[in-house]
């Protein structure tokens, strides 16, 4: 049997809990036949109780979630992609029907037009005459030299409501081509229009980063 | 004698069973899941960090970190707590990580959540007591602080919060009993206490 400053003691400890209402039943009853007589468990109760109801009075701050929560969509959606790739892995599903999500559909939408007008220039090139001015001959030789293109340097997400033309104006702003994309969460794959070199995708990136028809852009860790 | 009615705390328990389908649904890499978890405890873990720092860069990105590790760990939740003890232990560890960022040393973490200057005690009749009880919270140490944040505030249990902070429950105890007797030195009033003496019968 624990003596009286024992069971105070073990009474006064247990307060706060009694407080914030997480202790179970038994300890509940204790402290409660405890403080039938004493005066001091009363007192400390009474201000442990004032103390709590104090500091529940607290305005959140301002802040919008759903902000935060695209910020860090886009981060998942980044790592998905290559990870993605290389386990097969599930990506980030598209979100049908859901407001944060329409940019993505949007996207999709940019991509079907944007392969579209590619599909059609692509058919009228073909099926283009060699001899006909402007437009060169689309057979190669198997001991021509490959063209050599600079390697991918960055991933990018457009605005929704970006239209062809400004894809276009945007891309040349930036020195920028498109190496591949948009992948199916709505991510562009970008590399240099001439010398891929740190400096260039440096200054690309800032640009693109100021436009208001971007939403997101980040260099490839494989970037010069 | 019955004790009187506890005044809420100002986050609500959540329904742990609500939590812990959609932790299986973001295991399974279910973004929905995960949106809906996020803006559910968005605004919880905001008010708890921002009153331990005012820095609240490092707090949003102290929470987007949580929610990776949610979206990455959420397989391996092995549902011995409330989901909401697991998400905060992760906040708590990732709040650390992002204030130090901040700052060299534990010293700075917590003196960049300190005001100024502290009110003198002849001013205490004429500041609301939410200012001055600010200002007392604010002497704690950190540790102390957020435990009296999580027990008070967002209304964890003494075993919950050990767990959270990853550390034993005798310290969550002693850490709780040296801020009330701090708390109870400086805000006597708020008890309406001349001072504060018999503190559980302890050598103060």
């Amino acid at each position: 049997m624990m003596d009286t400053s024992s069971v105070h003691r073990q009474a006064w400890d247990l307060i706060p809990w009694i407080v914030n209402d997480s202790a179970p039943e038994s300890e509940r009853q204790a402290v409660q036949a405890h403080l039938e007589s004493c005066a001091d468990c009363r007192q400390e109760l009474e201000f442990q109780r004032q103390l709590h109801a104090a500091m529940a009075q607290h305005s959140a701050p301002d802040v919008d979630a759903r902000d935060s929560w695209q910020r860090l969509r886009s981060r998942l959606e980044t790592a998905a992609g290559p990870a993605a790739a290389a386990r097969g892995a599930r990506r980030l599903p598209r979100r049908a029907g859901n407001g944060g999500m329409s940019w993505l559909i949007a996207a999709m939408v940019v991509q079907a037009i944007g392969l579209g007008a590619l599909g059609v220039a692509w058919v009228s090139r073909v099926s283009a005459p060699a001899s006909v001015a402007g437009y060169p001959a689309v057979y190669r030789t198997l001991s021509a030299p490959q063209a050599v293109v600079p390697a991918a340097t960055m991933r990018v997400v457009f605005a929704p409501e970006l239209t062809m033309a400004q894809l276009q104006a945007v891309l040349a702003d930036a020195r920028l081509q498109v190496r591949a994309g948009p992948n199916e969460v709505g991510v562009w794959t970008l590399g240099p229009a001439g010398d891929s070199n740190r400096a260039a995708t440096d200054t690309a990136l800032r640009e693109l980063r100021a436009s208001s028809q971007v939403r997101f852009a980040e260099a490839l860790p494989s970037a010069p | 004698m019955p004790f009187p009615a506890t005044p809420k705390s100002s986050t609500p328990v959540r329904d742990d069973r609500l939590d812990r389908e959609l932790l299986r649904l973001v295991a399974a890499q279910d973004s929905h899941a995960l949106e809906h978890l996020y803006l559910e405890y968005h605004r919880r873990l905001l008010q708890f960090l921002s009153r331990l720092s005012s820095q609240r860069d490092a707090l949003e990105e102290a929470i987007n970190d949580t929610f990776w590790i949610v979206w990455r760990k959420a397989h391996e939740f092995r549902g011995d707590s409330r989901v909401s003890t697991w998400i905060m232990g992760i906040a708590w560890r990732c709040a650390l990580k992002a204030l130090r960022r901040n700052c060299d040393s534990s010293a700075e973490l917590f003196a960049s959540s300190m005001p100024a200057e502290l009110p003198v005690a002849e001013s205490f009749a004429v500041e609301e007591r939410s200012e001055w009880l600010a200002h007392g919270l604010a002497t704690l140490p950190f540790e102390q602080r957020a435990t009296l944040e999580l027990a008070y505030f967002v209304g964890h249990s003494c075993e919950e919060i050990a767990s959270i902070m990853a550390c034993p429950v005798n310290t969550v105890k002693a850490r709780m009993f040296q801020a009330r007797i701090k708390l109870r030195n400086l805000l006597p009033k708020l008890g309406g206490f001349a001072d504060a003496k018999h503190l559980g019968g302890r050598q103060l």
